[in-house]
């Protein structure tokens, strides 16, 4: 019994972490569901590189969005060194970026988007020709390959860039975006299926330069959560789903970036192009929770195309889905948790009325 | 010049090396500021290590101390590498790490055996004296392993003693310097006399050098090879009462690649 109230209690701490891990809806605490990242996207198409940032996951209401509070961000650092000489971080991550500390912004994009998602004001930093770069803004299929967001839009911004506008002879880039309103940073993205695990949700604020130190702090904080819990024969389940959930793997310290380089053929890790099966190539090295969810949320075999056909010309993303009512938001938990502790009051103060009541009695009594 | 009692080298066979050896085995050497680098442990012989998982009850202190900053190193319970950490790069990081004591027990000839081979005669003579020699022992064993990482310059930390209750402690940071290696062995914070020292190259583990540590504790060798040396001693002394053990034991040990000089390389 005891053992079954202390995995309970840790199932309500840890799980919530571990579904919300699943609905490519980082951060958790989806506060602003609008600057909410759903995918990035960087591959080659001729001399042409094509970027595509979506946002706002599950959308099926109509515009308009109030989508005019907020910045939509691509960086792309065009000089750190990149290293493909660890076949682990090159098949999970593209490659080793050697100093994440000293990533830069030299290569800025910056997007802000009237509330019918036509461009209210772009900006192109570190790229020339910038009126070169063909650019498309609105309502699209979502194109992750995933279950949950088959048949549901999201907001793009898809631009084409000329190879011309990046410096002569780039080989490798570094690129991650970000979402603000005004100066507070609200979502951040990198490489697919990383930011949205439990594990990491807290890389969602934290400027990439910062990211690893970070991840060597949770490292350290949660393998002493997880050795507390392994040490004790009741707690042990817990430390289990500490391990599952939270606990930052071995292959883990890495900064949230994307990395493309040409010297391989695209295609996530390297980079990542629209069909490419994000759940299943990320479960190959480790991160299964998206295509365990895959199974149980969809049919079988699992799915490994996106729910309508991508196109071949720009902007490549489908067509969108018709727009239909949307479930309402979750309701929030403290009406029921401030009646329960209004009850429990009422109830103290009774108990106590009562022996209060009892003792007065006696005392007549004698 | 600091005394020194015995530095010429000697040649050892590849059979004094005891399969206690325990040592750092970082990433990189030469870590490149902001990188990650990960640590492993190793304990074996000839440079020829078996992974120490990070077990976090083994460990008393792991830590990386870079630019005068000493900070814990992070790891996963079970795993190897035991630890990780973003290199500064500034100066020549020191990474140390002090586990917990252990229990082990040996047959007497056995033990006697790698007495021998650890230098340690005078607790042969004990053990005689004692009456003890023809009991197996029970002994209490712990390790003092530190690392040199390269930084854009050298830094004070790579020639101060951290702590560690058997220590290897370079006069001069041999990641720069090409003069020939001079340190000292303390037990606990004081110069150890007598302690035998080897010196391992991990390039060819048959290559190696002993000497003798001086009555300030003082060392030395002339490398003849650039490359990741091996520096290590044992130190042995009675064991706390009450621990159940007779003998305690303590390994120190001492790993970083030494720049090669236009002799060495020719070598």
């Amino acid at each position: 019994m005891k053992k079954l109230v202390i995995v309970a209690l840790a199932l309500l701490v840890l799980l919530p972490a571990a579904m919300q891990a699943s609905d490519h809806a980082d951060p958790m605490t989806l506060k602003e569901p609008l600057s909410n990242i759903t995918g990035l996207f960087f591959f080659p198409k001729g001399d042409q590189m094509i970027l595509i940032m979506n946002v706002r996951r599950a959308l099926t209401a109509p515009k308009p969005y109030q989508l005019s509070p907020f910045s939509y961000v691509v960086h792309m650092d065009l000089h750190s060194k990149v290293t493909y000489d660890d076949p682990d971080f090159k098949a999970r991550y593209g490659g080793t970026v050697v100093n994440p500390s000293g990533l830069k912004d030299d290569v800025l994009i910056t997007f802000r988007l009237n509330d019918d998602t036509t461009v209210k004001e772009k900006t192109f930093v570190g790229l020339t020709n910038p009126e070169a770069i063909q650019v498309w803004t609105g309502t699209r299929d979502d194109p992750f390959i995933f279950p949950r967001f088959f048949k549901k839009n999201v907001i793009s911004m898809v631009m084409s860039i000329p190879l011309t506008s990046f410096p002569a002879g780039q080989q490798d880039w570094i690129l991650w975006g970000t979402t603000h309103k005004g100066d507070e940073m609200l979502d951040h993205v990198g490489r697919s299926n990383r930011s949205q695990l439990g594990r990491f949700d807290f890389l969602n604020t934290l400027k990439v330069q910062d990211q690893v130190p970070a991840i060597l702090d949770r490292m350290k904080s949660r393998d002493k959560l997880y050795n507390f819990f392994n040490q004790y024969k009741q707690t042990q389940p817990i430390a289990g789903l500490v391990q599952y959930v939270w606990q930052i793997r071995k292959y883990d310290i890495a900064p949230d970036v994307m990395i493309y380089s040409n010297r391989f053929p695209p295609g996530f890790p390297n980079g990542r192009q629209l069909p490419d099966d994000i759940v299943g190539i990320t479960c190959l090295y480790g991160d299964c929770i998206l295509q365990e969810l895959a199974y149980v949320e969809g049919k079988f075999p699992r799915q490994t195309v996106n729910d309508k056909p991508f196109l071949d010309t720009f902007p490549y993303l489908a067509e969108p889905w018709p727009d239909s009512p949307e479930k309402p938001p979750l309701k929030s938990i403290w009406p029921l948790v401030i009646m329960w502790l209004v009850i429990i009051l009422i109830l103290i103060v009774i108990e106590n009325w009562i022996v209060v009541k009892i003792f007065c009695r006696r005392r007549q009594y004698r | 010049m600091r005394q020194i009692a015995l530095t010429a080298a000697v040649v050892l066979t590849a059979a004094v090396l005891h399969a206690h050896d325990f040592w750092i085995e970082p990433s990189t050497f030469h870590p490149e500021p902001g990188s990650t680098v990960s640590v492993g442990l190793r304990v074996g012989q000839d440079f020829v290590g078996d992974a120490v998982p990070r077990v976090s009850t083994a460990i008393e202190r792991f830590v990386v101390i870079q630019h005068g900053d000493e900070e814990s190193i992070a790891g996963m319970e079970g795993t190897d590498p035991a630890g990780w950490f973003q290199a500064d790069g500034r100066s020549t990081a020191v990474i140390a790490y002090r586990s917990r004591t252990s229990l082990v027990e040996m047959a007497p000839a056995k033990f006697e055996e790698y007495l021998r081979l650890q230098g340690l005669e005078n607790v042969i003579k004990i053990r005689m004296k004692r009456g003890e020699h023809l009991k197996p022992s029970r002994e209490l064993f712990s390790r003092c392993a530190k690392a040199l990482l390269t930084g854009k310059q050298t830094s004070p930390t790579a020639t101060q003693p951290l702590g560690l209750r058997y220590e290897i402690v370079p006069s001069h940071d041999p990641t720069v310097s090409t003069a020939p290696f001079v340190g000292r062995v303390l037990y606990e914070g004081r110069p150890l006399p007598g302690a035998l020292v080897i010196a391992v190259w991990q390039s060819n583990p048959a290559v190696r050098m002993g000497a003798r540590s001086g009555r300030d504790g003082a060392f030395s060798f002339a490398f003849p090879h650039a490359g990741v040396w091996l520096i290590k001693s044992v130190q042995m002394v009675d064991a706390p009462s009450g621990s159940g053990a007779e003998w305690e034991s303590l390994w120190a040990s001492l790993t970083f690649e030494a720049p090669g000089s236009a002799a060495m390389k020719h070598n």
